[in-house]
């Protein structure tokens, strides 16, 4: 794909698309996404080693768009909160112990 | 214009699987440097930054001169940082006859997670912006104020920057 065919929401949508599985292989890497957001073209650990790829495994031509995929995603509010019971007798549920 | 958000998966981290999707107004920004060269970057719509700001690592990519540009502490969320300011030509493009590119001046520094802030100073300044999370889209909408920036004919091609 060239830089004149780009189309932002087709990109966002194919993106959107990308199987979660499959995108945690490039946890805490920087990646480039083809132009039109199917497929990964490259990933690298810094952002200058995905540049140097890109200008040497790309042709000059080629459109992607440069990304980073976080490390540290948590699901932890997808759960309801439910407090952690207070064992009997620590004081904390102002009983006294 | 408008742009579909992007569903970020979030995974939890003690068991390492998936657990849902999180909208998030993400959208590709087209940016050049002195050399010309044309890199899209994944940026994030955000209405508490005062400024536009890029990963430092692009500098590598812009042509931008060791040591140039204007240096300057700044303060957000995450700490304090050094950022470094640039003339760029941005632009945005929901598709391909649906675009708008700019001369602005934006920082470069350290950022969370390696995503470029769209925040207000030389970016939502010029844009009427809409949140629909309800109906899954975002509206940036070129202020007449836009200091609009001439094509940029290809990937590699030089340009004037301001």
């Amino acid at each position: 794909m060239t830089v004149d065919e780009f189309n932002a929401n087709e990109f966002i949508r194919n993106q959107n698309a990308y199987p979660t599985g499959e995108l945690l292989r490039y946890a805490g890497k920087h990646v480039a996404w083809s132009g039109d957001g199917t497929t990964i073209l490259l990933a690298a650990d810094t952002g200058e080693e995905l540049i140097d790829l890109s200008d040497s495994r790309l042709p000059p031509d080629e459109f992607f768009v440069l990304s980073y995929v976080p490390a540290d995603w948590d699901g932890k509010h997808d759960r309801p909160f439910r407090p952690a019971p207070i064992p009997a007798g620590s004081g904390s549920n102002g009983a006294a112990p | 214009m408008t742009f579909t958000l992007t569903d970020d998966p979030l995974v939890n981290t003690a068991t390492n699987n998936p657990t849902r999707r999180q909208p998030r107004p993400l959208i590709p920004l087209l940016v050049a440097g002195p050399n010309g060269r044309l890199w899209p970057v994944r940026g994030l719509v955000d209405t508490g930054a005062d400024e536009v700001l890029f990963p430092d690592y692009l500098l590598k990519g812009f042509g931008f001169a060791a040591g140039s540009g204007i240096s300057r502490g700044t303060s957000g969320v995450g700490g304090r940082s050094q950022v470094v300011y640039h003339p760029v030509r941005l632009e945005i493009r929901a598709a391909p006859n649906d675009r708008v590119a700019w001369n602005t001046t934006v920082g470069f520094t350290q950022l969370a997670h390696n995503v470029a802030l769209f925040g207000v100073a030389g970016g939502l300044e010029f844009f009427h912006t809409t949140l629909n999370v309800i109906d899954n889209h975002l509206g940036l909408f070129p202020h007449p104020t836009v200091p609009l920036a001439g094509p940029c004919v290809a990937p590699h091609a030089p340009f004037p920057v301001p």
